[in-house]
Order: structure tokens, then sequence, then C-alpha cells
């Protein structure tokens, strides 16, 4: 699909019209796909779901494409000593020179064909070498703040609920409530002053070794925690007052039995939900916390791309945080009919 | 029907009280009864006469508020009030079993009834493996499920509302129960599926010489399937006998309300009997017959 829109844009630049009608189609192609996979459930799923992910790509480039540029200002209004000359290089090489509708059209025949193109503020790098050099960083980041999330969200959830209207209940809910509350510049500014202050046992801030990840993913992770453990608790307590779970009881299990084997599927359920918007909140909030931390991931980048008008450069990550949450979101609905034998994939 | 002589189940006295703001409600106020090997007892009340509570208090399945008290409870000759948490636990299930109302929502949604089933012959036989699963294709095939090799893949919500009832009578019968304790089972099926429900109770019962213990407000189903009725009101068993002395000549005047408001083909339209009022609150009781604010008779 795309190889054919490459090429099809390369014969003559006026047909590229149908590179960009070419990702949309995409999404009609799916019928297709439909018929001819018609027995195999998940594969049908997939394709009918990457279809709706190339079309919602291909929307949020051309808005964010538009958007930036309606923005006043430019990637190089702030550097006035650049001659004429040199300026006029920069904007042919950028395709700044051209008129919008044909940069719009030259930026997606390459973002097809995998190639975002050079950063327009650090021009020795293309986006692709900037982002990859990012992922790593953010990616440990995420993962370590959503496993402390789940662990501690989850533990939380579940003691409450086994112990409910009880001092731990109360004391948990608590500080499950002020950690949703707090926002995690504010958490993070507590904890530098405690354990980087006070009790020196953590670096304040930049990259290195796993030491400097443990305070970053605690903050970025901290309202997440707090929400699941809430979410668990609300959805332990429902299942544990179903009729199945009484009936398990009547079986002559113990409770432990009763709540490993009966209550904790459809009591996790709500948190299963939760995780394709946790994941985008974890990776959307690290943008704060890798600023306060001074970390170089991705969601530095993105905030300076931005402040700096680097076109291709927030364009890289836009896209690559659409796809994250859309791949998140799928994996998601897969997981809930995996649990749910009732739920079933559509 | 004429040798009901070892007594499997002997309770006397039983009262359950639940705490609360309220004051104490007092929900079973000592019920006496023995049910006997291959019996079965059906026992008939409104809701909130006490008629589940008291066999939940049997199951142990009461919530900690509920504090239970009896001046005798044995099953099988042994004596339920001096078991430790542990034994009663293990007696769920095995000596004494529970089927719902609601098969529906009694049932775990998220596992196979296979899964469901097994648990229960793993737990309560000792079963593993292919011995495990033929048993449990065995199991629903017995409550006259088709298909079982298919069926036990299946999830309750791939089942009908009657299918599912076999299902959880299969299940509870894994452990070989003396005495099933059969809450409402066909309340939430409608009629056909009644009957066939009850068919099934009554031949598995015949097979292993189990008793029953049918808790139900359908006078109908009474008739049909048990030996003897215990009518409760507010917490205790009003009147109890055989089923036809209580069909045939009703003593208190509960149990004639009652038999007077189940509809009948066999007599002209009219307008249906009803009790007039509703039942005592149990927290509240004052002294002397509960039943007197709606008794025709009372002066």
């Amino acid at each position: 699909m795309q190889k054919g829109a490459e090429e099809e844009a390369q014969v003559d630049p006026p047909e590229e019209v149908e590179s960009g009608e070419g990702a949309a189609s995409l999404g009609d192609q799916e019928p297709e796909g439909f018929t001819f996979f018609s027995d195999h459930p998940l594969l049908t799923f997939l394709l009918k779901r990457l279809g709706w992910m190339a079309l919602t790509l291909w929307i949020v480039f051309t808005l964010s494409f538009f958007l930036m540029r309606s923005i006043p200002g430019g990637p190089f209004d702030q550097e006035q000593n650049l001659s004429a000359e040199v300026l006029a290089k920069y904007k042919a090489a950028f395709y700044l020179d051209k008129p919008l509708a044909e940069q719009y059209l030259l930026h997606l025949r390459n973002a097809l064909t995998g190639d975002l193109g050079p950063s327009y503020k650090m021009a020795d790098y293309t986006v692709n070498e900037i982002m990859a050099a990012g992922i790593p960083k953010s990616l440990a980041l995420g993962v370590i703040a959503l496993i402390f999330a789940l662990t501690l969200g989850i533990t939380a959830g579940l003691l409450s609920a086994i112990k409910r209207g009880g001092f731990l209940d109360r004391s948990l809910m608590t500080v499950a409530t002020i950690g949703i509350a707090l926002p995690n510049f504010v958490i993070a500014g507590i904890l530098i002053l405690l354990f980087v202050i006070w009790i020196p046992i953590f670096p304040a801030a930049t990259w290195g070794d796993y030491k400097h990840l443990f305070l970053p993913a605690f903050c970025l992770g901290a309202p997440f925690a707090a929400y699941v453990a809430r979410l668990t608790r609300t959805g332990m307590l429902d299942v544990l007052s179903q009729d199945y779970i009484r009936t398990a009881r009547a079986k002559g299990l113990s409770d432990a039995q009763v709540l490993v084997r009966h209550a904790l599927k459809g009591g996790l359920l709500p948190v299963i939900s939760f995780l394709g918007p946790a994941i985008a909140g974890i990776l959307t909030g690290s943008l704060v916390v890798e600023k306060i931390f001074q970390i170089p991931g991705l969601g530095t980048h993105f905030v300076q791309a931005a402040i700096n008008r680097d076109y291709t450069l927030a364009m890289g990550c836009v896209l690559l945080y659409t796809t994250l949450v859309y791949v998140m979101n799928l994996l998601v609905d897969i997981g809930y009919t995996i649990i749910d034998p009732r739920v079933k994939l559509e | 029907m004429s040798e009901l002589s070892e007594t499997v189940l002997d309770v006397q006295n039983l009262r359950v009280t639940f705490r609360s703001e309220d004051g104490d409600v007092r929900a079973v106020r000592g019920v006496s009864y023995e049910l006997a090997r291959g019996e079965t007892l059906a026992i008939v009340g409104e809701s909130g006469s006490g008629k589940s509570v008291t066999h939940m208090a049997l199951m142990d399945l009461l919530p900690q508020t509920a504090m239970i008290s009896a001046d005798r409870l044995r099953l099988v000759g042994r004596n339920l009030m001096e078991m430790s948490p542990k034994e009663k636990r293990r007696m769920r299930g095995s000596d004494l079993a529970m089927i719902f109302q609601d098969p529906m929502t009694s049932l775990n949604p998220f596992s196979t009834l296979g899964t469901q089933i097994a648990e229960m012959l793993k737990l309560h036989r000792g079963l593993r493996g292919k011995a495990l699963y033929a048993a449990a294709v065995a199991a629903l095939a017995e409550v006259g499920i088709p298909n079982a090799e298919d069926r036990v893949e299946q999830y309750p919500h791939e089942f009908s509302g009657g299918m599912r009832q076999r299902a959880m009578i299969a299940m509870m019968l894994a452990g070989e129960p003396e005495v099933l304790i059969a809450d409402e089972p066909t309340t939430a099926l409608d009629v056909t599926v009644q009957a066939q429900i009850m068919e099934l109770l009554a031949g598995l019962q015949s097979e292993r010489g189990m008793s029953i213990i049918l808790i139900t407000h359908d006078l109908g189903l009474v008739a049909g399937s048990s030996h003897r009725v215990a009518v409760m009101y507010a917490g205790r068993i009003v009147e109890m006998g055989t089923t036809e002395k209580i069909f045939a000549d009703p003593r208190h005047p509960y149990t004639r309300g009652l038999l007077a408001s189940v509809p009948r083909l066999d007599q002209e339209g009219g307008e249906l009997y009803q009790i007039p009022g509703t039942p005592p609150d149990l927290a509240h009781l004052e002294p002397g017959c509960p039943f007197r604010e709606r008794c025709e008779f009372a002066v």
C-alpha cells in the first residue's frame, strides 16, 4: 500500500493527491479483508482496526500539519544572523519555499515512506534519529511507572476491598484521593525535597543508571497508582457482592480461593479498561516529568519542538503518540475478550 | 416413602439475629425440625419469613453481623455448633449443598462450566487429570444436558436458563451431599422448565437417597414434590405436617391464607384472595402472635 502510493507520487507531483486519498482509502478496503478472513475473528478484527488506525494517523497528520503552521512564527525566526542566502537554502531544503499545499503533499509522501525528514532545529539529525534516541528512555520511564502504578494500586485496592470500612481501608483511600488530586509536578517537588535534599539517596535529575529512574517513575506513576487503587476497590466490592461469590463459598472454597479463583477476574476488569487511557496518560504525562527531571526522552523533545516550531520533530512525536495510544487500546480490547468470555471482538 | 426413619438433619431452636443500628432484627426466632434420609421437606412462606436465612445459617453463609444460636444442630450425627470454621467449610458442598434461585447470576460468568464443576470434584472427591475431566462430563450428562463433552467447554451465558439450573445442580451434587438445600430453584424459570427441573431433582434424589429442603413460596410446586411442609412466618415455623394434611386440613390462619391465594384452574375467575397487610417489622416485634394484625380470626 505504502509502496504503491510512493511510486505513484514519484511519477508526477500533481498526482500526489492520490497518495493522500490512498491513505484514507485504507479504511475503506476493510470489507474485502472482512469477507476473506471471515472465519478468523481475530485477524478480521486486527485488519479492521489497523485500517482505522491508518485513517486516524492521516487525519492527525493533516490536522497537526496545518495547525502547526497556522501558529505565528517559524522555525528560523530567532536566528537573526542568517544571511538571506543561507535562509533561502534552508527553506529550499525544508520545502518552505513552496506553497503550503505542495509542502503538505511532499511531507505526506515522505511520511508514507517512513521518512519524517530532518529536524528543523537540530539539522544534523533526522527526526527518526532523534526519536530513536529518545524512545528507549521514555519507554523505560513509562514501563517502570506503569509497573509501579499497577502493583501498588492493585495491592492497595485489594487490601481496601477485603478490609472495607476499616482503618486500613480509610487510610489507603485517603492517600489515594490525595494521589489523584496532586499534580505530578507537586509530587516531584516533594520527592526531590525528601529524597534528594533532606535524605540524599537519589540523584536530583538527568539520565544515568537505574537510580535516576526511581524518582521520576514514582512521580509519573503515583496518580495512576491512586486511580488504580480506587478502581480495584470498587471493582472488587462490586464482584464480592455478586451471587456467584456466594455460590463459590457454598462450594466449600476457602476465602483465599474464592478471592483468587472467582473474584479477581471480574474485579480487575475496570482496571483493564483503564489501562488504555492510563498508558496514554503516562506517555503524555511524561512530558512534564521529563522536563522536571531533565531526562532526554521524547517528552522533552516534544515540548522543545513545539516551542521552537520544529515542525518535523513535533509531527514525529504526534504520530508516535497517536500510534502508541491506538495500539495500547487495541491490546486492551483484545485482553478484555480473553478475560471476559461474554465480550466478542467486532 | 414409608421408611423415613434415619434423621440426617436435626435443627432445634435455631435463632438468627442481625445487629443493626435500628435495633436487633430477629430474623429467625426458634426454628426446629428434623429431616429424614430421602425426605423432601418444603419450607414455605412469603419474603422475609426467614426461610432463606435459616438455611444460609446452616450453610454458614451469613455475614459476620449475624448472631446464630441453637439448642441443637446436627448433620448426619455431627454437631455443627462445635465445628471450627475450617470444618464448616469442608462440610459445605460435601455433606450439605445448596442451589440458588437465579442460575444466571449464581454461576461465575468468567469460567467454563467444566471448570466450575471440576472445582467441586477436585475439592470434595480429590479427582485429578483425565478422571476429573471425565467426571465433569458425566456430571453434566447426568442432569440431562445433551452433548456434555462440548458443553463442558462453554460459559454460563451460552446456556439457557433451564440448562444453567441443570448445570448448577450438577455442580452442587458433585460433592455427593447428604442434604441439598434448594433455595427457590425454579423461581427464575418458566413454568414448563420448572416442571423439568423438579422432575430432575426427584430423580436424582431417589437414585442417591439424599434429602432435599425445598425453599419456595410456590405452593403448586410443594404439592407435587414434597413429603412434608413447614410453613414459616416472621421467623418461626407456624405449622408443619405431611403435604396431604397441610393441603387438606390447614390449621393456622396464615397457612389457610396462603392456600387461598393460590390461583386454581378448577375454579371460576373472580378476584384472587390475598392476605391483607404486610409482614411485621422483625426489629420491633411485640409480644403475642405476630400474625394477629393480618388475621381474620383475631378479635
